[in-house]
């Protein structure tokens, strides 16, 4: 493999880990701190693209300030989603289910029908290659790349410095003892999905930009979010960062070996075998 | 149990009814089999195993079927029941190692096993033909003593009639192996299955037994669709059908075994229905969707239960009134 | 809080509504749904003003011709604008009043069904055509499973049917009787771009190929690489797979860009396939030229972006460009004013249903069998890029083939230039 080759592979490996932790972790959090099962994890990401779109295309605004002004907007409907589609069926597995298969159905339609047919794409961030001596890289993916770690490692500590988060924290850990202890379950959970969103509004502007914008560019990524989390583990924070980082190089390196559809079977059947092995995922508590 | 006599007859006679329109027969026919389906994912259900990768059983089954009948010159007849079995075969070879995987660890992993199957089909692709197989042989015809030789060639109404029977008798087996010693077994395993084993019942066992079964079920009814819509797309079997039979299985009601036959006539009849709506057509399906989730928590069929239930407190309160009147 | 987030809830569901009625910036946005009904309903205004203009004895009859095309899933978004076409031509034609047989006028009237992107879409969508409807011509169909399952159900109700596309030869050839196709195909395009890499390029010796996971390539690839080879050129390697679903391509262009190709050929796709894998080529560092089959330019441009927007030819039109046919500006003048858009896909959908009435035309007569010995039969036939001829008898058994001479495309800088019409041996 050329040295070209290569930088280009392992910068689109990094940033494919990026994005699908990013997507991981907004499904973990609503996964362990609410036991919600959130299939529309995906309907997020794809309108969150669409919101970015707008308001850099629609509105004239600068990238950046698109980018923050989409999550925000997403982490506002975060509050939405918890108040109105999560806390009225908190426990029941099945209806939450129902619900976020409800609110792809309607998302998708929707967005089909106000812009299915144009062909969309965020516009890039910053444009063009940064050259070294032996090979030239997108400067975009390697700023999404950044962003994405920057947004990450700043969500850590946030999680396990501030009181909200160690909050979060607790509630995920022991349900009923968090209560008993006297957090705000409501209020905990309305953050966590919050957060869940953010985090998917902003690995769809920034996939938007990448890649590009159609009502179905989100159900790819709940497979990925969803391999990620399950092959770290329910209930393992960091080790969702492990899990993308392993199914990031996956999926930037196989196609290089394997050809075709085989690759998807491949990726896929790699994990399923970690899991044969280890059915907690990797850091996972014993279920 | 009268009223359930007088909808099969209704079913039969049902093409006289619309007057054999041949569209709304096929509709019919696809809700049928769907219908097996969804009934078969609620049977793996029952032992606790909520499998999100059914619809690619449904295609094993059709995929075999209709390669074997394409390369080898086999009936459909027997083709069928073998689709069945190598999907019941693929459901146990899968599902052995992972039979101690639990609760939604299983169905993710069910999720992957699914789109697994689908890209492997895809890439035996010299005989499956990637996206799309082709010219699979329709039903051969049959003789039957007393009313003579039924093609199947163009013609709705036989495979309405032979569908209906099919369903009638996939949907008997699987209510009566709920019914019996080892449907209690699989509620038991699913309420709680450390003390089911503690009571002796062999956890991985009937858990498998429930794979092969649904599985086994799922694969017969693809096979049967194969060989009536002649013509099979990867795409009926990715992971979005799978995530939808599960709605339908969800919608309709899990508890009972009415609950998917009411979920699949509803969710698939009714975006046929509102075609003319074009675009909008997935709306009507999300609204009924929020309507269900929001209004009958254990589904329509629970819709039922809680009216049988209000009905019963009223008839009570009459009696109680009547007497303390006297 | 809560309230802050229903507000903004709001605002962001009605944002692209606020949005689209703004002024549009780019030129590929549009507000189909709603413009396609204010199309519809002009479509109807003119139709009733038509036959009330006419003065024949008898009433105009209508020719229902059913239309399948995706208007969900992920082949909407290009099957929807070949709706907006056929509606566009439908208006147009029954202006011509031209379809009169047996003395009685005859206006056409489109029917839509959704495919929904899926084979059990298509096969649903058929039935209700063939069966309910009760149409014997039909447009559309372009993605082989979804054109598969519709024949399982044209085919032995013989219903005529145009298809725009076709890759497998299972879907289309001498098992199909009843099915012509309108435009040229993936094979076809090989020999005009080995052509002109020929007479542009010559410096251009191998060719790397990258085309989707979709069952065709074992099937069509050794006709390529044969035409290929007969202009001197070659493949640089194994034609890389990609799979259908994809959403990053650079590893399949990386592996493409390691065989050391000195030109690029996607046979097949769609524009968001083409565009990604164009702009992560230039981005490697590729400059050669890249050849795609006949996508939607701007699309790939708009995806691609201005900078890897260079060096790429399309086998379809520049809007605007003056050396279009009579036919086609008119299309864009008349999309303009229906849709307030201009998009070669509104081109593409018209054509099939121009050559189809051609041949009822001819043929005189309703029935479908006498249309397609009539069709058959046509020496010449008149499409939107020009004169064209039937043909298909040796390269795909059957001679149903529309074939004309292709129009090709270059982007420049992000811009689509018209290079010329190129002839396409199709015997």
């Amino acid at each position: 493999m050329d040295a070209q080759t290569l930088a280009s592979t392992g910068i689109s490996a990094l940033m494919l880990s990026a994005i699908y932790i990013l997507m991981a972790l907004g499904f973990a959090l609503l996964l362990s701190v609410m036991g919600v099962l959130n299939f529309a994890h995906s309907a997020l990401y794809m309108v969150a693209g669409y919101i970015c779109y707008e308001f850099t295309v629609g509105f004239g605004l600068s990238g950046w300030l698109s980018l923050i002004l989409t999550v925000v907007v997403m982490g506002a409907f975060g509050v939405f989603l918890e108040r109105f589609c999560f806390r009225p069926f908190f426990g029941d597995t099945n209806r939450i289910i129902v619900i976020a298969l409800a609110l792809i159905v309607i998302l998708e339609s929707l967005m089909n029908i106000l812009v299915g047919t144009a062909v969309r794409k965020v516009p890039d961030f910053i444009s063009g290659t940064i050259k070294f001596s032996g090979f030239q890289v997108s400067q975009q993916r390697i700023l999404v790349t950044f962003i994405g770690a920057a947004v990450l490692i700043a969500l850590i500590i946030l999680i396990q410095n501030t009181r909200r988060g160690q909050q979060m924290l607790a509630v995920a850990q022991d349900f009923v003892g968090a209560t008993l202890q006297g957090i705000n379950i409501y209020r905990t959970m309305a953050f966590a999905t919050v957060i869940a969103c953010a985090l998917a509004a902003l690995a769809g502007s920034l996939g938007g930009a990448v890649y590009y914008l159609n009502p179905f560019i989100g159900d790819q990524m709940l497979v990925k979010a969803i391999e990620v989390v399950i092959l770290a583990g329910i209930g393992s924070i960091s080790g969702v960062f492990a899990g993308g980082l392993i199914l990031g190089i996956i999926d930037a390196f196989l196609p290089m070996v394997l050809s075709g559809v085989a690759t998807d079977a491949t990726g896929l059947g790699i994990v399923v075998l970690i899991l044969l092995f280890r059915p907690q995922g990797l850091f996972g508590h014993e279920a | 149990m009268g009223g359930l006599i007088g909808l099969i007859v209704l079913l039969f006679l049902l093409p006289m009814i619309i007057q054999q329109q041949t569209y709304y027969l096929h509709v019919f026919i696809i809700v049928l089999i769907y219908i097996i389906v969804v009934s078969s994912l609620r049977t793996v259900a029952l032992s606790g195993q909520l499998s999100v990768g059914h619809a690619a059983f449904m295609g094993v089954g059709a995929y075999f079927s209709g390669v074997i009948t394409r390369e080898l010159a086999i009936s459909p007849w027997l083709a069928i029941p073998l689709g069945g079995l190598a999907s019941m075969l693929v459901a146990v070879l899968i599902g052995y190692p992972f039979t101690r995987v639990r609760a939604i660890y299983f169905s993710m992993i069910s999720l992957f096993g699914g789109i697994i199957i689908v890209d492997l089909i895809m890439v035996a692709q010299k005989w499956t033909g990637a996206a799309g197989l082709a010219n699979i042989p329709l039903l051969s015809p049959i003789n039957i003593p007393g009313i003579g030789n039924i093609t199947f060639l163009g013609q709705k109404l036989p495979y309405y009639y032979c569908t209906l029977i099919l369903t009638l008798v996939c949907l008997f087996i699987l209510y009566r192996l709920e019914h019996s010693r080892v449907g209690i077994n699989w509620k038991a395993i699913a309420q709680s299955h450390m003390v089911a084993s503690s009571v002796g019942i062999n956890e991985a066992y009937y858990r498998v037994l429930a794979l092969a079964v649904g599985c086994f079920f799922a694969g017969l009814a693809g096979a049967w669709y194969a060989h009536y819509t002649l013509v099979l797309g990867t795409s009926t079997f990715g992971f979005l059908p799978s995530i939808y039979l599960v709605m339908y299985m969800l919608v309709g009601g899990q508890k009972r075994f009415a609950g998917p036959i009411i979920g699949t006539t509803i969710l698939v009849m009714v975006p046929e229905l509102v075609r003319s709506l074009k675009e909008s057509a997935p709306l009507v399906l999300g609204a009924i969707m929020v309507i269900v989730v929001f209004l009958m928590p254990q589904g329509i069929v629970g819709l039922f239960d809680q009216i049988r239930v209000r009905y019963r407190k009223s008839n009570k309160r009459k009696v109680t009134e009547s007497v303390a009147g006297n | 809080m809560v309230i802050l987030g229903i507000c903004l809830v709001l605002v962001m569901l009605l944002m692209p509504v606020l949005v689209s009625c703004s002024q549009e910036v780019t030129t590929s946005s549009t507000k189909a749904a709603t413009t396609t009904q204010a199309a519809a309903a002009t479509t109807k205004a003119i139709a009733t003003t038509t036959q009330a203009a006419a003065t024949t004895t008898q009433p105009a009859q209508t020719l229902k011709i059913g239309g399948l095309v995706s208007l969900t899933g992920f082949a909407s978004a290009s099957e929807s604008l070949i709706r907006d076409g056929l509606l566009l031509f439908q208006q147009w034609y029954n202006e011509q009043n031209r379809l009169t047989i047996n003395g009685t006028k005859y206006n056409i009237e489109f029917v839509f069904e959704d495919v929904q992107s899926t084979a059990e879409g298509a096969t649903a969508a058929a039935t209700k055509l063939v069966n309910d409807t009760g149409v014997k011509f039909i447009v559309g169909g372009v993605v082989p499973f979804m054109t598969l399952a519709a024949g399982t159900v044209t085919e032995p109700a013989q219903v005529l049917r145009v298809i725009l596309y076709t890759t497998h030869s299972e879907e289309y050839g001498p098992q199909t009787p009843y099915t012509f196709i309108s435009n040229d195909a993936t094979t076809d395009f090989a020999g005009p771009d080995s052509d002109y890499l020929v007479a542009n390029f010559p410096n251009v010796k191998k060719i790397a190929v990258l085309t989707p996971d979709d069952g065709g390539p074992p099937i069509f690839m050794p006709m390529v690489q044969k035409t290929i080879e007969s202009r001197g050129l070659s493949l640089a390697g194994d034609y890389v797979l990609w799979p259908l679903d994809a959403t990053d391509f650079t590893s399949y262009v990386n592996k493409a860009l390691a065989q050391k190709p000195d030109a690029i050929f996607f046979i097949n796709g769609w524009p968001i396939h083409m565009g990604p894998m164009l702009k992560i080529a230039r981005e490697a560092g590729f400059t050669g030229p890249i050849f795609g089959c006949h996508e939607d330019p701007y699309d790939i441009a708009a995806i691609a972006g201005t900078q890897a927007s260079n060096n790429f030819y399309v086998h379809n039109i520049q809007v605007d460009s003056p050396q279009m046919t009579d036919i086609i500006k008119n299309i864009m003048s008349l999309s303009q004013a229906a849709y307030n858009k201009q998009s070669p896909t509104y081109v593409w959908g018209w054509n099939s249903a121009y050559c189809l009435m051609q041949a009822i035309e001819k043929a005189g007569s309703l029935d479908t069998t006498a249309v397609k010995t009539a069709w058959e039969g046509l020496d010449k036939i008149d499409t939107v890029y020009g004169p064209g001829v039937m043909g298909g008898l040796v390269s795909y058994g059957i001679k149903h083939n529309v074939s004309y001479a292709t129009p090709f495309c270059q982007l420049v800088d992000g811009q689509v230039k018209f290079i010329g019409f190129e002839p396409v041996s199709l015997p």
